[in-house]
């Protein structure tokens, strides 16, 4: 299979991509290099290209010790079982010349000698070439930050989270989506009561006016994001949104150089629903809004049409962390910075906590109802 | 048989003495001499000179009655049976619990151009009722032309806040169901066991035991919980995206049905009974109560 690692033209060492100044600098001669002049070198690696591919496919049973592959160790669990291997390749560092081990849906991964970038070009191209890209805006310092800043703004955090969660394993990665593009169409009908009280005497007045309530309408929707990949949990992918889709600039695999990538293994169709529900929901919530109160004996019917769908690739930097032995992930928008993530709570923390609120409110209560009530 | 014809001699001439005493008492308030025999409100004249106006003033127009009798029908509505019903409760009230009771029956829509209240407290503080040195008791005012009443408590149980804080008990539970039909001793006796009773457990009962302070500790801890639980909510938190408002083509949201049609309406009524008035403050005397008023 085809790698390539994009090399400084100046002095040969690997050209990352810096997402603080949005330019290729060679970290060995300080060079810098914008967009175009790394597309040009990109054309004219792919003229000089390196094969050396092994392709080896997992054993469906549990596989002896001497069948022992290189670059493919078995998986083994914490209970001494086997685990499925997924297909892994084998590549050749195009920069040392050092064995790497990627499963089938790695499109970019770092060499673990010499830290180059390896692309695989092959998962780049053909369906899997992406249309567009955003490029990283946040670097990973910023990320790190952003991670230390969020442990600091939680309340009852593990002392010892932050340290054992090994922040500096903090990964950029460029994730596959799927961009969708439609319309929604949706129609409401329903009762409204509108209720008014009032006061005279000693009596209390409640008016109750029905009215039948019709909604129709339509809304379109440019690319509703749905990540096409199955290591990433949708959720959490869904939680770092929204991207600033204005930041999508034509895919070159350069932009690669420095993170890890991935390719699709969710087709559109597979992810069509998610988009599709969105849609329909955000329908239904305008067509709810417009109406003052709430429906009784609602009928709906809501439906979407999805006109395109577009094949990209978006910046997230990833962060998956055990503790207690119990995962936690995190992930932040490599475009907007935004971090989410499961922060654990120390419960012992926790209780102390309670105990002092609670002790507070009790002393407040019992002044009140001994001053105030009683 | 001289000393027997004076000794009927007086004791015939004894009541009428006594009915002149009676008589010269109630003619005896003067600005100069308000017949006022408690201390704390003399000592208050003597020391605040517009509560010292005052004080006379409010004695002057509060009917000075001797104490004794416990209960002042001016409306005429109770039987001797009734009197004599309500002055024994009154009479083990003081024996067991040290608590005097003035009960006053009136039927004029205003009293000496007092409300009932005001009437209450005045009519208590301006006669010499009371048990101990702060006078520990409760006066009834029933107004028989109005349908309304009072209730205001003195000394050790107006600082517990005893019928300030029954009143609503008092009239909804008591006096309502025993005044509408008519039985009025029935319902100032039935009131004075359960101010008995509430007075006994204000008392006697400790604070961690009362209800009050185990809701509010309940309360508190609930508030607890909930502060503790606000804080432990995580703000970046992974969450399933229902909506799709971010990727909208902007302006792009149309209503082309917008159809609200008035069907029918239709409007309920409904009574709300007028509510007692419960609190406290002071009289014109300058003493403290607790009590309010209330209906049927």
């Amino acid at each position: 299979m085809d790698t390539t690692v994009l090399k400084c033209p100046g002095c040969g060492s690997p050209l990352p991509y810096d997402a603080s100044i949005k330019k290729w600098k060679c970290e060995a001669c300080g060079s810098v290099y914008d967009a175009i002049q790394v597309m040009q070198m990109t054309q004219d690696s792919d003229k000089d290209i390196d094969i050396n591919k092994q392709k080896t496919q997992t054993q469906p049973s549990p596989p002896p010790a001497d069948d022992y592959v290189p670059g493919q160790p078995p998986i083994i669990t914490n209970d001494g079982s086997y685990e499925p291997q997924p297909n892994l390749d084998l590549y050749r560092c195009k920069n040392c010349g050092a064995e790497m081990v990627a499963d089938e849906n790695t499109a970019a991964t770092f060499c673990v000698y010499c830290g180059s970038t390896s692309i695989l070009k092959s998962r780049v191209e053909g369906e899997f070439r992406p249309s567009r890209v955003i490029p990283f805006a946040k670097t990973k310092d910023d990320a790190i930050n952003a991670f230390k800043n969020l442990m600091h703004q939680e309340n009852f955090v593990p002392n010892d989270f932050t340290r054992e969660s090994n922040i500096e394993k903090i990964t950029g990665v460029y994730i596959p989506f799927w961009l969708y593009s439609g319309s929604a169409q949706g129609h409401i009908r329903g009762t409204l009561h509108n209720v008014t009280s009032w006061k005279s005497g000693n009596y209390r007045y409640t008016k109750t006016d029905i009215y039948d309530v019709e909604r129709a309408g339509d809304v379109a929707f440019t690319g509703i994001p749905a990540d096409g990949s199955k290591k990433f949990d949708d959720d959490t992918m869904d939680s770092i949104e929204p991207f600033d889709l204005k930041g999508l600039v034509p895919f070159n695999y350069a932009y690669l150089s420095n993170f890890l990538a991935e390719k699709y293994d969710v087709t559109a169709e597979e992810d069509r629903e998610r988009a599709a529900g969105r849609m329909r929901n955000t329908i239904s919530s305008h067509l709810h809004a417009s109406v003052n109160g709430a429906l009784i004996g609602e009928q709906q019917n809501i439906k979407e049409h999805i006109s395109a769908v577009e094949y990209v690739m978006l910046p997230v930097y990833m962060l998956n962390t055990f503790w207690k032995g119990k995962p936690y992930i995190f992930a932040m928008n490599g475009q907007t910075g935004k971090l989410v993530g499961d922060v654990p709570i120390d419960k012992g923390k926790w209780f102390r906590a309670f105990l002092f609120a609670s002790a507070i409110c009790c002393a407040i209560a019992y002044l009140f109802v001994k001053f105030i009530i009683m | 048989m001289t000393r027997i014809i004076y000794t009927i001699i007086l004791a015939l001439l004894l009541p009428l003495c006594t009915s002149a005493q009676d008589w010269l008492q109630s003619e005896k308030r003067t600005s100069e001499n308000p017949q006022i025999h408690k201390q704390d409100i003399l000592n208050r004249m003597a020391q605040d000179g517009d509560q010292r106006q005052r004080a006379i003033e409010g004695a002057l127009r509060t009917p000075y009655v001797k104490t004794e009798y416990k209960v002042y029908d001016y409306a005429g509505i109770c039987s001797d049976n009734d009197i004599e019903t309500i002055r024994r409760r009154i009479n083990a009230l003081i024996q067991e619990n040290k608590l005097d009771a003035a009960i006053v029956f009136i039927s004029e829509s205003s009293w000496y151009d007092y409300d009932n209240e005001d009437f209450c407290r005045d009519f208590y503080d301006y006669n010499d009722f009371g048990c101990g040195d702060a006078h520990d008791g409760i006066c009834f005012v029933i107004n028989l032309a109005t349908h309304r009443f009072a209730i205001f408590d003195t000394g050790v149980p107006a600082d517990m806040h005893v019928a300030g804080k029954n009143l609503s008990k008092y009239e909804v539970d008591i006096l309502q169901p025993f005044f509408r039909r008519n039985d009025y001793a029935g319902g100032v006796v039935a009131c004075l066991n359960e101010f008995e009773n509430d007075f006994l457990y204000e008392r006697d009962t400790p604070d961690w035991q009362r209800p009050e302070f185990l809701i509010g500790f309940g309360i508190a801890l609930l508030i607890g919980l909930g502060i503790t639980s606000i804080r432990a909510r995580r703000k970046c938190r992974i969450e399933k995206a229902e909506l799709a408002t971010n990727y909208e083509v902007p302006n792009s949201f149309h209503l082309t049905i917008k159809r609200d049609t008035f069907v029918s309406t239709h409007t309920t009524k409904t009574y709300i009974p007028p509510s007692s008035s419960s609190g406290g403050g002071r009289g014109s005397s300058g003493t403290s109560h607790s009590g309010g008023s209330g209906g049927w």
